[in-house]
């Protein structure tokens, strides 16, 4: 039989693989609106202009980016309480 | 946190799609960078682009600066929009720049010259607010009105019928001396024994509302209105201490805006009829003010109503003198 520490400790660990495995993916979101942000840095005077169809996607693409972000630090956090010690501040996913 | 709800959720942001105008952005930003080694900028201008692009580069370095960056950018591109929807010919010959100049970190040339044109054909924008040292989100409302609730004012610097209104109606008795008031009234020759007394209660609107038709009641009702920011124009009601409803850049609001702009005129117009009239009688001007306020009714009305109750009342004599006599007394 197995102690109750033992399969605890299994547990948190278990949690923690999926949720570290879940965000080491999100450098590809990042990655994307910095791209993003990067095209509209260089764009020229000759660029394409957007319609307000586009500027609505764009928000809505924004908005979903925030509230992930939002829910990835949560879970940062979380995760900190669980690990006790985790260094929730010098995590380099960019919020 | 429980481990449950730990387990229980997943994260959303794997699959990013991005919109179809920034994968097309991003795409040509790619093509730029492939061809960037052929432009000839010389040493310093390409020791200027780096460090430019490196400052960008420095203050856009989280995800949340990029997502605000994008987000300012698309707010230009609803400036552009907005241009191109409203003034297609403007835009079509308009050679102004999409780039910042030097002096102006916030707005480009071609904002600026919108911003212009709006100015021109619909109100004009805060002409107090330095565009070159802010950017605006919402549409800036410049208020005609003055902010009476805080803002320090000589009453001598108001017009007329305002230095009249504000020291009776909305500072009395709310902090103003006798001696200020007796200074007011004496500006116009007047004493304080020659107007009567000020109700200290609100006048009866719903009375006076009644009457709008009548222009003396529709004056009126405008100074109270105006004096009190109670309009529902935000041109004249906005005050540091009774903001308004933030108005995004889009053709609706800046036709309403237009429409409430337009309005502002029958407030002006009205006040210059009551300085006209206190031009020529103060005395009388100020006694219809009073009046409108404390009961809702015109003097003169007010004089002929209590005549009519007079005539109707020995009338009613008449007539029970009529009852009591035998020989009926006819008229």
């Amino acid at each position: 039989m197995k102690s109750q520490t033992g399969n605890r400790s299994r547990r948190i660990s278990s949690a923690t693989d999926r949720t570290l495995r879940q965000l080491i993916k999100t450098p590809d979101t990042a990655s994307r609106i910095f791209e993003f942000a990067e095209s509209l840095y260089w764009r020229d005077e000759t660029a394409e202009r957007m319609t307000f169809g586009d500027i609505e996607q764009i928000h809505a693409l924004l908005r979903q980016t925030e509230n992930d972000l939002k829910w990835m630090k949560k879970q940062f956090q979380d995760l900190a309480e669980i690990e006790d010690g985790f260094r929730v501040d010098i995590i380099p996913i960019g919020f | 946190m429980t481990m449950a709800s730990a387990k229980s959720k997943t994260l959303k942001t794997q699959n990013v799609n991005l919109p179809s105008i920034a994968r097309r952005l991003i795409e040509s930003n790619q093509q730029r960078q492939f061809k960037l080694g052929k432009a000839d900028i010389g040493f310093r201008g390409n020791l200027e682009k780096t460090t430019r692009y490196l400052r960008w580069k420095a203050s856009c370095n989280t995800v949340l600066e990029a997502i605000s960056y994008i987000a300012e950018e698309t707010e230009r591109e609803r400036i552009y929009a907005l241009y191109r929807q409203l003034f297609p010919k403007n835009w079509k010959k308009s050679s102004a720049s999409f780039t910042k100049n030097g002096y102006n970190e916030f707005h480009t040339e071609r904002e600026f010259e919108f911003i212009g044109l709006v100015s021109e054909n619909y109100f004009p924008l805060c002409t107090w607010l330095d565009w070159s040292d802010f950017r605006f989100d919402h549409i800036p409302i410049e208020p005609v009105n003055l902010d009476l609730c805080c803002g320090e004012y000589e009453w001598q610097e108001m017009r007329p019928c305002l230095r009249f209104a504000v020291a009776a109606f909305l500072w009395r008795g709310g902090g103003i001396y006798d001696w200020d008031w007796n200074e007011i009234l004496s500006s116009f020759n007047l004493q304080l024994e020659d107007l009567p007394p000020i109700s200290h209660d609100n006048p009866p609107y719903r009375e006076l509302e009644k009457q709008r038709d009548n222009p003396k009641i529709n004056r009126f009702l405008h100074l109270i209105e105006f004096i009190y920011h109670d309009t529902g124009n935000p041109f004249i009601d906005t005050t540091c201490c009774q903001p308004v409803d933030l108005f995004e850049w889009t053709e609706e609001n800046l036709e309403k805006l237009k429409a409430d702009y337009d309005a502002v005129k029958a407030f002006f117009e009205s006040m210059d009829s009551i300085d006209e009239d206190i031009e020529l009688d103060a005395q009388r001007t100020f006694k219809e003010l009073i009046s409108l306020w404390n009961t809702g009714r015109l003097p003169g009305k007010m004089q002929k109503e209590a005549a009519d109750k007079t005539e109707e009342t020995a009338g009613l004599l008449i007539n029970i003198l009529a009852d009591s006599s035998a020989p009926a007394l006819t008229f």
